[in-house]
C-alpha cells in the first residue's frame, strides 16, 4: 500500500511542470559554467593559483573536470536548496491551494502514511535532482576537460588532492549534500502543512535559510552560541570531503544533527497534518 | 710619498687576494662543471613532498628529464609545485662561466665535512639573481649547499643529498627552504564551518620557511631522448 | 435497523464559533437523505467531520455501525464522496486520476471497471483529455464518477449538482435512482436545489444553527394535509370569496387566471362540490406541496 502511495506521489510530482525547472536549470547554469571554463579557466583560477605562482612553480594540468565540477558545485550550492523547496514545499500546501487535499485527506489511508509517502517522494526528486548536478557538473566536466588534481582553496590553506583520491571524496560530497538537501526538503515540507499556498512555503524556506547562513557566516560573538544548531552552518560540511585528511569527526557530528533536523521538522510535520483541520 | 707607497702596497696585496680567490673559486667550479658534463643526458623518477604550513598535499610522483646543455622537463600526471629555481637552476648558471665572477670567501664545517664556500657574483645588473652561495665538498667534488637570492623572490636555500650517483654529481634527495613571509593565503569563496581565529603563535608558525623535499630515483643516465618531451 | 450513518451530539468549535452544536442524525440503508439547511448552518462541516476533513471537537460519529476513530480505513473504504467542488490533478487526464486515486485507496480497480463508471457518468471519450481543459460540469461528472469507482455502500455528496446543464441534473437524478434501487447504495447528499431534493429524496435531515431541526421521512415531514391549490375558472374572485368563507383557508392570492390558496387536502373534494353547486365553472385544479415553505418556516431564526 506504501508503495502504491509513493509511485501516486511521484506521478503527481512528475506530472507538473514546475519539478521540471530545477532539471532545466541546472542544465543551463552548469552548461554555461563549462563553457566558461573551456574558453577562460586558466584566468580564472590564476585567482586561487596567482599568490602560489609568484613564489612557485605550478606544473600539471589546472584547468581537469574535478577543478571545474568543485567550482560548479561550490557556485551552485545556494541555489539548489532554492529548487529543492520549489517542489517540496508545494507537496501539501499544493494540494491545498488546487483542492485536491480534499479528495486525498479522505482516502482510507492515513494520514501519516500520506505524508510519509510526501516525504519519501521529496527525498526521492532531492536525489534525482542532485545525480543530475553530479552528472552535469562532474560527469560532463571530466569528459569535457579530462581528469586531473584538485586545488582545494580553505579560508586559511590551500590542498591539493591527487586525481586517484579524489573519485570517492566527490561521492562522499554528494552523498553528505543529499543529506544537506533532505534538511531542506522536510523543513520546506512541514511548512507546506500549516500553509494553503505555495508561495508562503518556498519563500519563507529560502528567507531561513539565507538568514541562518547570514548569522553563521557573521563572527559576532553574540551568534556563537547558536551557530552550532544552525542547520545551514552544517550544509556545508561536504567540503571537508576534500580535506586532508577527511574530518571525520566533524562530518559525523554535522550529518547528526542535520539528521537530528530532519527528525524534529518531520515530526512537527506530522503532528500539524494530523491536527490539521482541512477546510479548503 | 711613503703614506701613497703603502697605500699602493694594500690596495695590491688586496687585489692579488681577491684574484687568488677568484682563481681558487674558478678552479672548484671548473672541477664541478666537468664532472656535470659527464652525464649528456638522464631520466629519473621523482617523489615531491611540499612542507608547507598553510598548504596540504600528498607526494606527488613525476618524471625529470634532462639533456645538455640546459634543457629539463618535469612530466606529471597531477599537479607539483616546486620552487622557481627548480632542481637545475645551479649547474646551469655555473655552467655559463662568463656570466659570473665566483669568489671563494671561507671555509665552514659542516656534519663534520670541510666545505669551500663560493660567492657566485652576476656580472649583468638586469640578471634576476642578485648573488649565489654554494657550498662544496672539495674532496667529493660535490655542491653540499646553494643559497640562491634573487630580485622578485626573495631568497631559497638548496641542500642536496649524494648517494650512488655521486661521482655524476647527481643528488638522491634536493630539499628547497623558501621564504614564506609574503605570501598570502587567498580569500576562499565559501566559508569554512566552525573556524576560529588563529592565535598569533600560529600566525607566526604559518609564516616559518617551507620546505619542498624532492627524492630522486631509478636515475638512467645517457639515454636516447626525444626532441618532443622538452616541449611544453 | 443499525443505521448506515449515525452522528450523536456531534460539536465543532471554531475558536469561540460553534459552527455544529450538537447535531444528532441517523441514516438507514438503502435512502436517500437530503441534508438541507440555510447558509452557515453547518452542513459542509458536518460532511467534512463525516469523511475525517475535520476533527469533531466532540461527539461521535458511525458508519455501518463501526466508529470512525477506530475503523477509518475499513469504514471509509465503503464510502465514496464529492465535497464541494471536485477537484482533481489538473496535469493528469480523468482516467489517469481516477486511476491514481485508486491506488491511493489502496483498492483494486480495473481498468474496465473505471470504464464502466466513466460511461455511466456520460465522460466517454473524453477520459485521455487532461482535467484542466475541462468544464466545471465535467468534473462534477468525474467526482461522480470518482465517487463510485470503488463500488462503494455509501455515497455522501456536497452539492452535487451544482454546475450541471439540465440534462446533467436529470441524468444526474437518474444514476441516483439507478444506485439506490439497482445497487442498494446509501445516499447522502446536501443541495440548495430543493426541487431536486423533493424529487429524490426519501429522508430529509434539516439542520439550522447547528444542530438537527428535524428529520425524517419525506412523508413524515411533507405534512400531506397541507395543499397549495390552484384553481382556474371563469370567476376567480368569487371562488375566493367562496372558500374563504367556508374553509379554514391560511393564505390566498388572486392572480389574473387563477386562484391560489392554502388549504387542507381533505378539504379538497368539498370546495370543488362548493364551488361547482354555486355554478361556478372549474377549468383547471392543481395542487402542490411545498419543501421551500417548509423549510423556510423550520429555518426561520
Amino acid at each position: 500500500m506504501f508503495a502504491g502511495l509513493l509511485y501516486s506521489e511521484l506521478i503527481k510530482i512528475f506530472s507538473k511542470p514546475r519539478s521540471y525547472i530545477g532539471f532545466v536549470a541546472i542544465t543551463i547554469i552548469v552548461s554555461l559554467i563549462q563553457m566558461a571554463m573551456y574558453l577562460d579557466g586558466l584566468n580564472y583560477f590564476s585567482f586561487v593559483t596567482g599568490p602560489l605562482q609568484a613564489s612557485f612553480n605550478l606544473e600539471g594540468n589546472l584547468v581537469s573536470g574535478n577543478m571545474v565540477a568543485f567550482v560548479i558545485i561550490q557556485t551552485l550550492i545556494l541555489q539548489i536548496p532554492l529548487l529543492v523547496a520549489l517542489v517540496t514545499g508545494d507537496l501539501i500546501s499544493g494540494e491545498s491551494a488546487t483542492g485536491t487535499l480534499r479528495i486525498l485527506a479522505s482516502k482510507p489511508v492515513s494520514r501519516t502514511a500520506i505524508l510519509f509517502a510526501k516525504f519519501t517522494a521529496g527525498l526521492l526528486y532531492t536525489l534525482l535532482l542532485l545525480i543530475w548536478l553530479g552528472f552535469m557538473s562532474w560527469g560532463l566536466a571530466l569528459f569535457i576537460f579530462g581528469p586531473g588534481d584538485l586545488i582545494v582553496l580553505k579560508s586559511e590553506e590551500l590542498i591539493i588532492l591527487q586525481n586517484a583520491d579524489i573519485g570517492w571524496r566527490f561521492l562522499l560530497a554528494f552523498g553528505i549534500s543529499f543529506i544537506s538537501l533532505s534538511v531542506v526538503a522536510t523543513f520546506s515540507l512541514c511548512l507546506s502543512c500549516f500553509a494553503d499556498n505555495s508561495i508562503g512555503p518556498i519563500i519563507s524556506t529560502m528567507a531561513v535559510i539565507i538568514l541562518f547562513t547570514i548569522m553563521g557566516t557573521l563572527e559576532i560573538p553574540f551568534f556563537d552560541a547558536v551557530k552550532p544548531y544552525l542547520f545551514t552552518t552544517h550544509m556545508i560540511v561536504w567540503r571537508n570531503s576534500f580535506d586532508l585528511p577527511v574530518s571525520t569527526p566533524q562530518i559525523c557530528t554535522s550529518l547528526t544533527i542535520m539528521i537530528a533536523h530532519i527528525i524534529l521538522f518531520l515530526s512537527v510535520a506530522l503532528y500539524r497534518f494530523n491536527k490539521k483541520d482541512i477546510l479548503s | 710619498m711613503i703614506r701613497k707607497i703603502y697605500i699602493l702596497l694594500i690596495l695590491t696585496s688586496v687585489s692579488c687576494r681577491i684574484c687568488a680567490q677568484t682563481d681558487e673559486a674558478g678552479k672548484i667550479i671548473d672541477k664541478l662543471i666537468k664532472k656535470f658534463q659527464l652525464v649528456n643526458t638522464y631520466s629519473a623518477d621523482v617523489v615531491i613532498r611540499p612542507e608547507i604550513s598553510f598548504l596540504k598535499m600528498l607526494p606527488q610522483k613525476a618524471t625529470i628529464y634532462f639533456r645538455q646543455p640546459d634543457k629539463f622537463r618535469i612530466k606529471t600526471t597531477g599537479i607539483t609545485i616546486l620552487p622557481k629555481q627548480q632542481f637545475d637552476n645551479v649547474m646551469n648558471l655555473l655552467s655559463k662561466r662568463d656570466s659570473y665572477i665566483p669568489l671563494l670567501t671561507s671555509k665552514e664545517t659542516i656534519n663534520d665535512i670541510k666545505l669551500s664556500v663560493i660567492n657566485v657574483i652576476p656580472v649583468a645588473d638586469t640578471s634576476e639573481l642578485i648573488l649565489a652561495k654554494i657550498w662544496v665538498d672539495e674532496v667529493r667534488n660535490l655542491i653540499v649547499k646553494a643559497q640562491l637570492t634573487t630580485k622578485t623572490n626573495g631568497t631559497i636555500l638548496i641542500n642536496y643529498k649524494h648517494g650512488a650517483l655521486a661521482e655524476y654529481g647527481l643528488p638522491d634527495e634536493i630539499i628547497f627552504t623558501v621564504d614564506m613571509k609574503k605570501f598570502k593565503v587567498p580569500k576562499a569563496v565559501a566559508a569554512d564551518i566552525n573556524t576560529e581565529s588563529k592565535s598569533v603563535e600560529e600566525q607566526v608558525k604559518q609564516q616559518k620557511p617551507g620546505k619542498i623535499i624532492v627524492t630522486i630515483k631509478n636515475y638512467k643516465l645517457n639515454i636516447d631522448l626525444p626532441d618532443n618531451i622538452f616541449k611544453n | 435497523m443499525e443505521p448506515v450513518i449515525e452522528l450523536k451530539n456531534l460539536v465543532k468549535d471554531f475558536g469561540e464559533f460553534r459552527a455544529v452544536n450538537g447535531l444528532n442524525l441517523n441514516v438507514y440503508k438503502g435512502d436517500v437523505c437530503g441534508f438541507l439547511g440555510p447558509n452557515g448552518a453547518g452542513k459542509s462541516t458536518t460532511i467534512r467531520m463525516m469523511l475525517t476533513l475535520i476533527a469533531p471537537t466532540s461527539g461521535s460519529i458511525s458508519f455501518f455501525g463501526k466508529d470512525i476513530k477506530t475503523h477509518r480505513s475499513e469504514v471509509l473504504r465503503k464510502i465514496g464522496s464529492i465535497v464541494e467542488k471536485p477537484d482533481f490533478y489538473k496535469f493528469l487526464s480523468a482516467k489517469k486520476n481516477l486511476e491514481l486515486l485508486a491506488r491511493i485507496s489502496g483498492v483494486t480497480v480495473s481498468k474496465k471497471k473505471i470504464a464502466e463508471v466513466i460511461e455511466l457518468v456520460g465522460l466517454h471519450g473524453k477520459e485521455n483529455e487532461v482535467v484542466k481543459t475541462y468544464s466545471f460540469g465535467m468534473k462534477q461528472r468525474l467526482g461522480l464518477a470518482h465517487a463510485l469507482m470503488c463500488d462503494p455502500e455509501l455515497i455522501i455528496l456536497d452539492e452535487p449538482t451544482t454546475g450541471l446543464d439540465p440534462h446533467g441534473i436529470i441524468d444526474f437524478r437518474n444514476l441516483i435512482n439507478y444506485l439506490t434501487k439497482d445497487k442498494g447504495i446509501t445516499v447522502f447528499l446536501s443541495s440548495h436545489i430543493l426541487s431536486e431534493i423533493e424529487m429524490i429524496a426519501t429522508s430529509m435531515a434539516i439542520i439550522n444553527n447547528g444542530k438537527t431541526v428535524v428529520q425524517g421521512t419525506v412523508g413524515e415531514l411533507m405534512d400531506n394535509e397541507k395543499i397549495i391549490l390552484q384553481i382556474r375558472s371563469d370567476n376567480n374572485s368569487k371562488v375566493r370569496e367562496l372558500l374563504q368563507a367556508n374553509f379554514k383557508v391560511e393564505a390566498d392570492s388572486l392572480h389574473q387566471d387563477y386562484t391560489e390558496l392554502h388549504g387542507r387536502t381533505s378539504d379538497v373534494p368539498s370546495m370543488i362540490r362548493l364551488l361547482v353547486e354555486n355554478d361556478i365553472n372549474i377549468y383547471e385544479v392543481n395542487k402542490r406541496t411545498k419543501l421551500e415553505d417548509l423549510f423556510l418556516q423550520l429555518t426561520h431564526n
